[in-house]
């Protein structure tokens, strides 16, 4: 049952759905059931606060008073939000996941700011191995080089240099390991931010 | 609350104290019986006279609940909306007396500067 079948007056049920509204898009972050779960808790809260008030005003000021007493939703959501999202980034390897879950538990904007420069890096990191790993497949010249006097050069040479191309098609599993490498060095920086 | 300078830090210091050691009161509470959320914050409220925001609960047991220091089940009421009960687990009991220590302790030595 929902509180929405408990309130009577037209006004207590305009003022629930803007609370709700509200409630909802701070929410937006998260898994369907872990929404649900907050939003029902929330509701029996207010339930019982304004059950508790019964008999003593109208039924839509009694709605205010609960939301009073409840504080500030932002206040109350963007830690369960933070935390939530962090959860999931850690289960996951999902670079949207972790991205909202650097995004929610910076404090500030600067260590907002370092930290997703360092997470974009590792990506960035990622997909130039991932990208390196395709274009062998289109040019067999793509590889490690070596020059002389010990230049390594990633990617392509002129036909006419003398540089060696060391790794063949070893490249392909070296890169994707470099890349799963990357990958896991941001997740176990958000690890590390989570402890 | 908020006056001068003074009243100002006063009141600032009271804020963290009380949100530093809500934690702590939510395991020393739920020792005792198992609480749902509205009930658990009128039942701090009454027994330590402490101000807060009652939505400041959900965060700390949302989190001592990910920590495994609590588990919840939701029990469906015969009238009104479901309930969502909060228990301490073996863990949440081990760490509420690790915690008892440290603040005993803690006390103790504060009041000897006192």
């Amino acid at each position: 049952m929902k509180l929405t079948d408990h309130l009577k007056e037209e006004e207590s049920l305009y003022i629930y759905s803007s609370y709700l509204r509200l409630l909802k898009q701070s929410l937006k972050e998260l898994k369907k059931e872990d929404k649900e779960e907050v939003i029902q808790e929330v509701e029996s809260h207010i339930y019982e606060s304004v059950k508790e008030l019964e008999g003593t005003t109208t039924e839509s000021e009694r709605l205010a008073i609960a939301f009073e007493k409840l504080g500030d939703v932002s206040e109350m959501i963007s830690p369960i939000v933070a935390d939530k999202t962090m959860e999931y980034a850690s289960r996951s390897m999902h670079p949207v996941r972790l991205l909202m879950a650097f995004a929610n538990n910076s404090g500030n904007r600067f260590r907002q700011f370092a930290l997703l420069s360092m997470f974009s890096l590792f990506q960035l990191l990622s997909l130039l191995v991932i990208g390196l790993c395709i274009a062998k497949f289109f040019d067999p010249t793509v590889g490690l080089h070596i020059g002389d006097g010990g230049v390594f050069v990633l990617g392509t040479v002129d036909e006419d240099s003398a540089a060696k191309e060391i790794l063949g098609y070893w490249i392909i599993p070296i890169s994707a390991g470099m890349a799963f490498g990357c990958y896991w060095l941001a997740h176990s920086f958000l690890r590390f931010m989570k402890n | 609350m908020k006056g001068g300078p003074e009243e100002d830090f006063i009141y600032k210091w009271q804020s963290q104290v009380k949100k530093g050691l809500l934690e702590y009161i939510i395991l020393l509470t739920l020792r005792k019986k198992t609480y749902y959320g509205y009930e658990l914050i009128q039942d701090i409220k009454q027994l330590t006279l402490l101000e807060v925001a009652e939505g400041t609960i959900y965060p700390l047991l949302n989190r001592l609940k990910s920590e495994g220091l609590l588990d919840s089940k939701w029990v469906e009421m015969e009238a009104g909306i479901p309930r969502k009960y909060y228990s301490i687990t073996a863990k949440g009991k081990k760490q509420v007396e690790q915690m008892k220590d440290f603040w005993t302790g803690l006390n103790a030595r504060i009041l000897k500067l006192v």
